[in-house]
This record gives C-alpha cells, structure tokens and sequence, in this order.
C-alpha cells in the first residue's frame, strides 16, 4: 500500500533522509519512532506530496508521489503536526470545504459522509461551533475527522496525541484504533507505550536512517539477548541465592534489597535467551521454599528504543 | 476521477475564501469604509457641480459646457483608483500570510489541488469582494441619474477600467502575500510596489525621448485614465492583463519553490 525506495532528502545541505527503504501492507498499523528531528515529518511530507524527494521513489496506493500527487492525495488522510486547521470557519464548515477539495461531489453524498465523520470522531455537540472555540481533544478529533472526509485508503498522522491531557490521550488513541478499520495507517509519536498498544509494526528512525522495522515481540527479542526472571520467594536469603545458582544455564542471581527474614526479591539472569521458569518454579518449591511470585521481566519499548537510537 | 471534477477544484477554495473574508470584518468593513469615502467624495463633487451649474444659468447657453460625465464621472472614478490602492493591500495581505503563518498552508498542499487551483481561487475571491466593493458606488450614479444625464457607456466603460486596474493590484497583493508569513510586511510591501507603478511615470521627462513613451506606458494609472472618458483601447486592456497574469505567475513560482526548498 505504501512503499519507499530509497528515499534521500537534503534541506540545502543537511540531510534529513538517508537512504530509507520500506513497505506498508494493506491494513497494517505502523508506529514510526524516534528522537526529534530524526526525519519523521520530512517522511510524512513527502508521502503527502508536501515535499519532494531529493532523489528515491515513493508509491501510495499504486501511485508515485512525484508523476500522480493528485490521487497519491485522494488516498490520503493526513493529519499534519500541531493540527493546523482554519480557525475562522465551524466545524461543519470546514469539513465540506475539505469534503468538496477531495473531490465529494454530490449534496447527498456530501451530507451522509459529514454525518458518518462527525459521528465517528465525536464531533456532534461541537459541529456548528467555530473551530478557534474548541479545545485541543475536540481540535484533534477534527483534525482527524478532515482526514477521514473522503474515506481515504490511507491515514498518515503526525503525533496526533502530542500536546493533549492524558484523558485526551487515551481518547485519542482509543479513536485513532476504532477507526483504523481496514485503513494503512502510519503515525508518528514520542509515546513509546502508544506504539506498543496501537500499531503492529514499528519503525524506529535516528539522524534520517531506518534503525529498526519490526514487531514489538521481535524487536524486543533481537536485543533481549539475556533474559531476566524477576523471584519473590520466601526463604533464608542466601540459602535461596545458593539454591538458585545451582540450577543450569543461570548466570547470575542478584538479591533486590533490601534484604529482608521473610520474602525476597530476586533478579535471575539466563544466557542465550533461554526462559528458565519451569526449572526455577521446581526447584524452588521442592526445596522448601515458598515461591510467590515469578515473572518474565519484559524489555520495554523504551529501553529497545534508547538502545537503537544511543548506539553508537 | 472524471475530468469535470479535476477542472473546477479552485471553485471550493473560492468558495472558501470568499466565506472567510465574510466571516472576518475585513470584507464589510473594507466595503462600508471604501463607500463611505466614495459617498463623501461624490456628495461634495455634486455640490460643486450644482454650483457650477447655477453660476452657469445666469448665461444664456452657458449650460452647454457642463458635461456630467467628465465633471462628475472622471473624478469619482479617478478618486475611487485612488481609495482602492490604499485599500486592497489590506485586503490581500492575508491571503497567504496568514496560511504560513497558522500552517494551514500544509493542509492547502496537501489536499488534492494543483497549485493553479489555490491561486485561482483565492485571486478570484478578492476579485469578488472587490467588484462588490466597487460595484456598490453605482447607487449613486443610479441615484442622480434623475436629474443628470450620463454617457452610459463611457461609465461602463470607466468600471471595466477599475475591475483591470484592481485585478492588476490583486495580483500584486497576491503575489507578495505569498512572499511573508507577516501580513503587515506582505501590505507595506503591496503598497509600496503599487505606488512605485503609479509614480513611475514621473521619471519619463527625465528619461529623455527614447525612454520617455516607455515609463509611461509602464504606469498603472496612465493606463486607467483613458477609461472614465469613454475610450476602450486594447493597449490598456492588455497592459492590465498582462500586469495580473504576470503576478499571479510568480505567485505559482513561489509556491513552487518553496514546495523544493521545504
């Protein structure tokens, strides 16, 4: 559905994109990460036909977006950063002026699309209000409603959560994965937990380059290379440690303070990527110790992405 | 995709654009200013004229030389030229300012529009209001219609010449709006090229023969005066459209450019 090739981008003599290849499949949600100014706007705006590549090629529903901008920007709702919208008109109004721009024609066709996009993005009670008036959760869902006017095939948002509470937030999200549908959907964001519960692939960027484009479970895979078993287990402490050391493929086993009589933390670190929790559940137990806990401790979004992004 | 759809794409931003300016005050303030200093302007011109017409009785045939459209005509449509150069930069000046600044303009390039159909419809909106604008001066021509008799035609003939004169300081406007994120830079901007193509003229004695017939013929208002006396010549009306054209090209240029620069 979305595919670039080697897309480069250069502002005078900076360079903004580097060389970035990749593909969105039909209905997939891509979150696409990185630190600031790492080239996610510049990539939206030239799948947006905002810019032009420098050199490479981009193709939006079988069309290029430099021969055919026209229907690459009919495929396309996008949502650009900080949500610009015209302040001056009402809701209402500025959504059949988009709904017309992208070529909905037809009074009958206009009103059942305007309804269906203001139900969907909640915008009834504010419909005949003028946009300026609005809060930032309602501007947003406008925003969002704009891009959706024409039921395009493809969404592109530009950090659509940034600068909203965390009622909002969620709100946001919640909308954004309702109405992702059958839609391609790309989206930008700080929020690593947003990419982890929203989109099924992400794509981490850094100084214009593609770091990483995976599955959360797969990236986190690829760098969790020891894995680490969080312990609460009931027992002399060092006779637990001594227990737990004992059992094969463990590297290491660190006791959390503070060290307490009854129940203890425990970190156990396995090498090559081996899960050791029926051995240390077993063990534990039948040496007499009481065992309350036991968990897999997950690498977070956050330490894959700083560890992608800090490499040197 | 039919073909009908991707001609007429300007026509919603038209529409938009012209909603905008009624929304704002701008439209009718710029409307009931401009008239108001048109009807000051022909109120006391007409107060001349009645003078002038009662000194004139005292003479047996001393009426024959009291020509309404000359006396009356000229000089209300040499004022409202006049009026709409101190006006239209203010009307124009957001027409791209403001989208830079609120980076709607992102939104504008990113819907499916060519260029040609964001200036086209934004330059036709302006044009509207400012017919209107103009437009609304010909109650008073109406009004005293009664008593004087007008060359209709030379007054028709004078408010084709205001629509040219004023598509031509449009486009200007339009062009240097799209220049600046900062209205008022876009409007001093607009005012001070409009002036510069008014006063040009001037410097024709000074140029010496061979120069002399070229900066007049560059003058915007050199062109225009030929109007409001009745005569239709295809020099000025090319001069004008050639004046817009030209602008509203380099309006497409900017956006153009600017789309590669980022």
């Amino acid at each position: 559905m979305i595919e670039a090739r080697n897309l480069t981008k250069y502002y005078g003599r900076t360079k903004a994109l580097d060389n970035i290849s990749f593909t969105v499949e039909k209905g997939e949600i891509v979150g696409l990460l990185g630190p600031n100014a790492a080239g996610k706007t510049t990539m939206m705006r030239i799948l947006t036909c905002f810019l032009p590549a420098t050199s490479g090629t981009a193709k939006v529903n079988g069309y290029d977006v430099a021969e055919q901008p026209l229907q690459v920007q009919r495929s396309i709702g996008y949502l650009p950063e900080r949500t610009p919208l015209y302040d001056e008109l009402t809701v209402t109004e500025f959504l059949n002026f988009v709904g017309e721009v992208k070529g909905i024609t037809g009074r009958e066709e206009k009103r059942k699309r305007l309804g269906t996009v203001i139900e969907e993005c909640g915008l009834r009670e504010v419909q005949n209000k003028l946009i300026a008036k609005l809060s930032k959760g309602f501007r947003q869902r406008v925003g969002l409603a704009q891009a959706l006017i024409n039921d395009p095939p493809c969404l592109i948002l530009d950090e659509p959560t940034i600068g909203l509470d965390p009622k909002q937030i969620t709100e946001t999200r919640k909308l954004i994965q309702n109405l992702a549908g059958n839609r391609t959907v790309i989206l930008s964001t700080h929020i690593l937990p947003e990419v982890s519960m929203t989109c099924q692939r992400v794509m981490i960027i850094n100084e214009g380059k593609i770091v990483a484009i995976d599955t959360v479970e797969n990236l986190t895979a690829r760098i969790q290379k020891t894995v680490e078993i969080n312990l609460q287990v009931e027992g002399n402490s060092q006779q637990v440690k001594k227990c737990l050391q004992e059992i094969e493929g463990v590297e290491s086993v660190e006791l959390i303070p503070p060290e307490t009589e009854k129940v203890n933390h425990f970190v156990v670190r396995s090498s090559r990527g081996v899960d050791l929790r029926k051995e240390i559940s077993r063990k534990v137990v039948n040496s007499g110790f009481v065992l309350y806990e036991i968990s897999l401790k997950e690498m977070s979004l956050e330490d894959i992405f700083l560890r992608l992004v800090t490499r040197e | 995709m039919s073909m009908k759809s991707i001609r007429l794409l300007f026509v919603p931003v038209y529409k938009k654009e012209l909603k905008t300016y009624f929304i704002s005050p701008i439209a009718y303030v710029i409307l009931f200013i401009f008239n108001l200093v048109m009807g000051f302007i022909a109120y006391t011109l007409l107060g001349y004229y009645h003078l002038m017409s009662m000194r004139a009785s005292a003479y047996p045939y001393g009426g024959f030389s009291l020509n309404p459209t000359e006396m009356l005509g000229g000089p209300i449509f040499h004022n409202m030229a006049v009026t709409s150069l101190f006006m239209l930069p203010l009307l124009t000046m957001r027409l791209f300012s403001e989208e830079k600044k609120t980076d709607t303009i992102e939104l504008l390039f990113t819907y499916p529009l060519r260029d040609w159909d964001i200036v086209w419809g934004k330059f036709l909106a302006v044009l509207t209001i400012y017919a209107v604008m103009v437009g609304l001066s010909a109650i008073f021509f109406g009004m005293v219609e009664i008593w004087l008799n007008f060359d209709k035609r030379a007054i028709l003939n004078a408010y084709l010449g205001l629509l040219l004169l004023g598509a031509s300081f449009l486009a200007a406007g339009l062009f240097l709006s799209s220049l600046t994120e900062n209205q008022i830079v876009a409007a001093v901007m607009t005012f001070g090229l409009l002036l510069l193509f008014w006063i040009i003229s001037w410097v024709s004695e000074l140029a010496g023969p061979r120069f002399k017939e070229f900066f007049t013929s560059l003058s915007l208002f050199e062109h225009y005066d030929n109007f409001p006396k009745g005569i239709l010549d295809t020099r000025d009306i090319i001069f004008y459209l050639s004046f817009s054209a030209l602008f509203l090209y380099l309006t497409l240029r900017v956006l153009a450019s600017k789309r590669y620069r980022g």
